[in-house]
């Protein structure tokens, strides 16, 4: 009985180690009619890649920073759709670091767009 | 002068050991069935390092697809190649269709490429998915991973 114990506690020891938890981010695709419904025209954020480093463009700017990405977004109106528009090259993270940096700023409606 | 321990038949008590390892045995097979089961509901990936969002948190996600690091990908559990992933989706779509009712939920490895990902959204965008959800991992928030 102990043994059966010890190995009960020891399997809940080393499953609850290998399941990290996750979270979500959400976003939108782009032609599920709500980015499309907004009031306020979409402000384009493009992510691409500059010689391995993941770029973002937003509107006219181009960023390379996140931390000045996310205060260029924070200066949005939340109400205001974002379209992100991901180029082929970059890493998910890049993209990943959008949304987030997105959600962050408090938008509401941040749509997600495959770029060619 | 005669002990009475001389005589005396040491009494053991019968300790019967098989109902003991039986249910070792029963616990071990359950514990190695269960541990294959949960490998393969969950591809192990490394996740891009985000806190998550909070309206992103419901729902159990009935479509996943995983995109490991090298562009490939498994539709739940079952490897598939991009070029058939949307004929998948739409055969999914048609057998269940309330899996479309929640966004679909895309557990993308922080190093994948993000044409793979692309792929992948338009493949869900033409099967009918209402909208999307990327895993991420918050325990990699801080540990500068993050672009």
């Amino acid at each position: 009985m102990l043994d059966a114990t010890f190995l009960l506690l020891a399997y809940f020891l080393v499953t609850a180690a290998i399941d990290r938890p996750e979270e979500r981010l959400a976003a939108g695709l782009l032609g599920g009619g709500r980015i499309e419904a907004a009031n306020l025209e979409p402000v384009r954020l493009e992510i691409d890649e500059a010689d391995g480093v993941p770029r973002y463009r937003l509107g006219a700017r181009v960023i390379f920073d996140r931390a000045e990405l996310a205060s260029r977004l924070a200066l949005l109106d939340p109400a205001t759709p974002l379209r992100i528009v991901v180029r082929p090259g970059p890493p998910v993270a890049a993209v990943t670091a959008a949304i987030q940096s997105a959600r962050d700023a408090g938008l509401e409606t941040v749509a997600y767009e495959p770029g060619g | 002068m005669r002990f009475a321990a001389a005589g005396r038949r040491e009494r053991l008590l019968p300790l019967d050991m098989t109902p003991m390892i039986d249910i070792v045995f029963q616990l071990l097979i359950f514990f190695l069935t269960t541990t294959q089961l949960v490998r393969t509901a969950r591809e192990v990936l490394s996740l891009p390092a985000e806190a998550g969002s909070e309206e992103a948190r419901s729902g159990s996600g009935a479509v996943t697809v995983n995109l490991l690091a090298d562009g490939s990908v498994l539709l739940g559990d079952r490897p598939m190649p991009l070029e058939h992933l949307s004929a998948a989706l739409a055969a999914r779509r048609i057998d269940r269709p309330a899996d479309f009712d929640e966004a679909a939920l895309i557990r993308a490895d922080r190093e994948a490429p993000a044409a793979a990902l692309n792929a992948v959204v338009r493949s869900l965008r033409g099967a009918g998915a209402v909208g999307l959800r990327l895993a991420v991992d918050p325990a990699g928030v801080g540990a500068g991973d993050t672009p």
